[in-house]
């Protein structure tokens, strides 16, 4: 792990957030949902917790897109993670998307990271400024 | 109201999670549609619609598949009121939506001058099923109204006729006046043990089904050879305030002459004996 902290847009960003530790993941300016092949949350960075207004403790073992994340839970999102999986290819894209953290509908760019080799997929959640 | 503040923001953050959770998309916007607050059911079901990648606006949002909503929010003369309620949106079902809803439901309500909420639904499944239904309707007033041979009838937990149909009268002559007697008035008088009608019922609720072929008799007493099969129905619990429900179906098919000797199985003797 280098010592400059990992930007939203970094190469092979799965890779090298699967090595990070909670401590190193709760710095990042930028959210950061990690979840298995059964959807349910196993990472939710401190960022991301502030942004949402929900504790870890409240998400962690959820299912990600009926219980925590449900706006994410349409063919734009959800499917991309499906298709990734029945297709054993990689998934890295980047998309304009709109959250709503404490009901406020914020504009945000999702970064969607899913490697065939990897059990941890990653959803990460950067603020767009307005 | 809890004054700890812990205790406060662990309120907070459950009322959050609550509406995180509520599994209908909700909408306040203000009188021009400028989105104020939304759960995320809302942009899960309205991310899919937007042109411009943003959700800043109901309206804009909607304008491909409502574009009459701003002019009928406008209209809206009363300061609280539904604008629609349960207007059906129905997507386009190209692109990547293949799993997606396929028809939303919204509801606009006006709560005052300045403020409007939405809520908004996927009603796929439920208006897949009712479709269903409808055409399962046509299939079955199709079939009463063109069988000529069979007559078929709804019984309730006691055997007698819950309503009638145009099966019933052309097969037996029996008109609407049939409606509430027992299934065994399709009988020659006399020829039954009191125990038959129930024994048919028990026997098709053990089996699934309870068949019998014999004599059978028409309103104006001509006599027929007919077979009669009555089954149980499902979810046939009277709902509260509901009685005479339908609790079998009936198919009473008309074979015309007695066959010969021999042909009848031991359901049929046992229902000529009895």
């Amino acid at each position: 792990m280098t010592a400059t902290p990992l930007a939203f847009d970094a190469p092979d960003l799965a890779v090298r957030l699967d090595e990070c530790t909670p401590g190193q993941l709760d710095a990042l300016s930028f959210g950061v949902i990690g979840f298995g092949a059964d959807t349910n949350v196993t990472l939710y960075n401190a960022f991301e917790s502030q942004a949402a207004g929900l504790s870890p403790q409240r998400v962690l073992g959820q299912p990600l897109f009926t219980n925590v994340a449900p706006c994410m839970n349409n063919f734009m999102v959800a499917q991309r993670f499906e298709d990734a999986h029945e297709e054993n290819s990689v998934l890295d894209v980047t998309i304009d998307y709109v959250l709503t953290l404490r009901m406020r509908p914020v504009k945000v760019a999702l970064r969607l990271l899913s490697n065939p080799g990897s059990g941890t997929r990653y959803v990460l959640v950067q603020r767009q400024p307005r | 109201m809890n004054r700890d503040p812990a205790a406060a923001n662990a309120e907070h953050e459950a009322l959050i999670q609550f509406l995180y959770l509520a599994p209908v998309g909700l909408v306040q916007a203000d009188i021009d549609g400028e989105v104020v607050m939304m759960n995320p059911v809302a942009a899960q079901l309205l991310m899919p619609l937007s042109r411009n990648g943003g959700l800043d606006n109901l309206f804009v949002a909607l304008e491909g598949v409502a574009p009459e909503l701003r002019a009928a929010a406008a209209r809206h003369a009363e300061s609280y009121g539904k604008v629609c309620d349960g207007l059906h949106l129905h997507l386009d079902a190209g692109g990547g939506a293949r799993r997606g809803p396929q028809i939303l439901s919204l509801t606009l309500l006006k709560l005052d001058a300045g403020r409007l909420m939405a809520v908004l639904d996927d009603v796929t499944e439920q208006l897949l099923r009712e479709r269903r239904l409808r055409q399962n309707d046509a299939w079955l007033n199709a079939i009463l109204a063109g069988v000529t041979d069979y007559a078929l009838a709804n019984l309730d937990l006691q055997g007698r006729i819950c309503d009638w149909n145009q099966s019933i009268g052309r097969v037996t002559g029996f008109g609407p006046e049939a409606v509430g007697q027992p299934f065994t008035i399709f009988y020659p008088p006399g020829a039954l043990a009191l125990e038959y009608r129930q024994d048919r019922l028990r026997e098709a609720d053990a089996s699934g089904w309870s068949l019998d072929e014999g004599q059978r008799v028409r309103a104006d007493g001509g006599e027929f050879w007919g077979s009669t099969l009555v089954a149980p129905l499902p979810d046939r619990e009277p709902l509260p305030g509901e009685s005479g429900s339908p609790a079998y179906c009936l198919i009473l098919r008309d074979m015309g002459e007695r066959p010969g000797q021999g042909m009848a199985d031991s359901r049929q003797e046992h229902a000529d004996a009895a």
